[in-house]
């Protein structure tokens, strides 16, 4: 069943393919709600002969020498349904970006041979290799057929993954079915998933980007019920927790460190009433933002995720509870089943306490790229970071390429922004080297806020090299689709 | 804050508005029918926007109005700040 052209993962031994993460729960809770929607609650049960349905309609679409499928879909709730209806079925999942240049999404599709994509962007669905999600499910009730669970081997691919790189040039990931159990399994054995059991989550990363899919597989795993944006909500995911849609029901929230900065904002008008969980991925852990929910919601716990796109599900993970005894800035244990390096600018490996690049390998490392060959045993992330030598937990500094040289220290911008948004009255910040040193371009958060109000604040805070020279009042920080602040 | 007239509120709310549209910085020539998604807000520069809103007219957005509706176009934009103001 392996693509022609991608490499196999022939070392990974886990048996289970993904699907039995839904077809388990369905055989012991399938009455039970397990997604809050789009089109409403819908139960395990349901769910399963949603995506089996659709899963058996997709392979009369696909040559099945070449199981292959292409979404390009502003719907996380039709993402869901896909994502499970390719596992059951034995198709991999190319994540292709919902925008209306066909002659892109064409091109990127071309870069891994993806022959038909399933779509819900109208500007697409006139295409002739595009098909309507809408269509979709009309052949599917044409049908009425039962539905079937294709089996797969670990070394079978579920998902092909869009990214930027290291060098900045598009690459495509391909994760296996063996991959993803592997790296959910290894979670589940750490203790990592402990607090996802019996939640009901809020996932607010999309579905199609590696952090949502992880998130999604990971609390399902757990037998834990999803909720999810609406597919067009102008105010995003913080909007639809303005208009209360399924706030009833939400116990745990999944979000980047800017939802959690704009939630936090909002904070007072947006009543969860039983919240227990929140968890940041895609960046580090938002002190400022933990500190306001302290406020509110005294008792949760935290979790904080160190992953990347190459690695399903997380390489680190971290649990916080009351009474946060623990270090806020660590990003917690390294999953067994990655070996990880800090190295110095030679390649030299470094001793625990000392700061690095990260570099990895593990059988559910999703590298090298689809196409290209290793040489290199190690995977470079680019990633900046220790390990603490008392307590073997990982400590992420930031992005290499964006760390700052000032007068010969080197800062990380991640850090300084988490320090100076502490100070009340800063909604959001981006720092920045100059000629003349440190540049904090800030939002405040009302008119009563004085550059020096923020000097002073951090004059305790920083090593006196660490504090900006120049601070700027903005309107607004750049910041990419993921919500990352965009550097120069 | 005295009572501003409709003249006013767009005057205003076109100031405010301009600040989060990537791809128009001119109040002046922000067109009031055109989809503001295609003047470059986003989602993220639309809680942006409401909370800039709340500040400089000194209202709070019912959860009712906080709708993909408001959020359009300027002219929706300016009849859900006029009624609150």
């Amino acid at each position: 069943m392996s693509l022609p052209g991608i490499p196999s993962h022939s070392h990974v031994n886990f048996k289970p393919n993904l699907y039995s993460i839904l077809s388990n729960l369905v055989q012991r809770q399938p009455q039970q709600v397990y997604l809050y929607g789009d089109d409403g609650p819908l139960t395990y049960q349901q769910v399963d002969n949603i995506a089996s349905k659709l899963g058996q309609a997709l392979q009369r679409e696909i040559d099945p020498q070449r199981p292959l499928l292409g979404i390009s879909l502003s719907s996380n709730t039709a993402v869901l349904q896909l994502v499970w209806a390719c596992l059951a079925s034995g198709i991999c999942l190319a994540f292709l970006p919902a925008i209306s240049d066909s002659e892109q999404v064409a091109a990127l599709m071309a870069q891994i041979g993806v022959e038909l994509l399933i779509t819900d962007v109208p500007e697409l669905q006139q295409r002739p290799w595009a098909m309507a999600f809408t269509d979709l499910q009309q052949t599917v009730a044409a049908h009425d057929n039962d539905g079937v669970v294709t089996a797969v081997e670990p070394t079978t691919p579920a998902f092909l993954f869009q990214t930027s790189g290291t060098t900045g040039a598009a690459k495509w990931i391909q994760v296996t079915h063996g991959q993803f159990a592997a790296a959910i399994e290894s979670m589940r054995e750490m203790g990592c998933l402990d607090h996802a059991a019996a939640q009901t989550v809020y996932i607010t990363p999309p579905l199609s980007h590696s952090y949502g899919l992880s998130s999604l597989l990971e609390y399902s795993a757990m037998g834990a019920a999803v909720v999810l944006p609406a597919a067009e909500s102008t105010l995003g995911a913080v909007g639809d927790l303005l208009q209360g849609r399924y706030n009833e029901v939400i116990t745990a929230v999944e979000g980047v460190p800017h939802f959690y900065a704009q939630m936090t904002r909002l904070l007072r008008r947006i009543k969860l009433p039983h919240l227990r969980h929140v968890g940041f991925g895609g960046g580090a852990l938002d002190l400022a933002a933990v500190q306001q929910l302290q406020a509110v919601y005294p008792a949760l716990s935290y979790s904080v995720r160190y992953g990347l796109t190459e690695t399903p599900s997380v390489v680190s993970h971290k649990l916080f509870t009351p009474p946060y005894s623990e270090n806020w800035h660590s990003s917690g244990k390294v999953l067994p089943i990655y070996t990880l390096r800090i190295v110095d600018e030679g390649g030299n490996s470094l001793p625990a306490g000392q700061v690095g690049e990260i570099h990895l390998q593990g059988v559910s490392l999703a590298w090298p790229y689809y196409g290209e060959t290793a040489v290199t045993p190690f995977f470079a992330t680019g990633d900046v970071g220790y390990m603490d030598a008392d307590t073997q937990e990982l400590h992420i500094n930031g992005r290499q390429s964006a760390f700052l040289k000032v007068r010969g220290y080197r800062l990380s911008p991640d850090y300084l922004e988490s320090i100076i948004g502490l100070c009340p009255g800063v909604a959001e910040c981006r720092v920045s080297g100059t000629e003349t040193g440190i540049l904090a371009e800030v939002v405040p958060a009302n008119a009563a806020l004085l550059p020096q109000t923020v000097l002073t604040f951090l004059a305790d805070k920083l090593p006196s090299y660490a504090i900006p020279e120049t601070i700027h009042f903005v309107d607004m920080i750049p910041r990419t689709h993921s919500g990352k602040i965009k550097r120069h | 804050m005295e009572q501003l007239n409709e003249d006013q509120v767009t005057e205003k709310l076109l100031i405010v508005l301009s600040k989060h549209l990537k791809f128009t910085a001119d109040p002046q020539t922000i067109p009031l029918d055109k989809p503001l998604d295609e003047l470059g807000l986003d989602s993220m520069g639309a809680v942006n926007l409401l909370l800039d809103l709340e500040d400089s007219f000194a209202i709070s957005f019912p959860g009712s109005l906080i709708s993909e509706d408001t959020f359009r176009t300027a002219a929706n934009l300016h009849k859900a700040v006029y009624s609150l103001v």
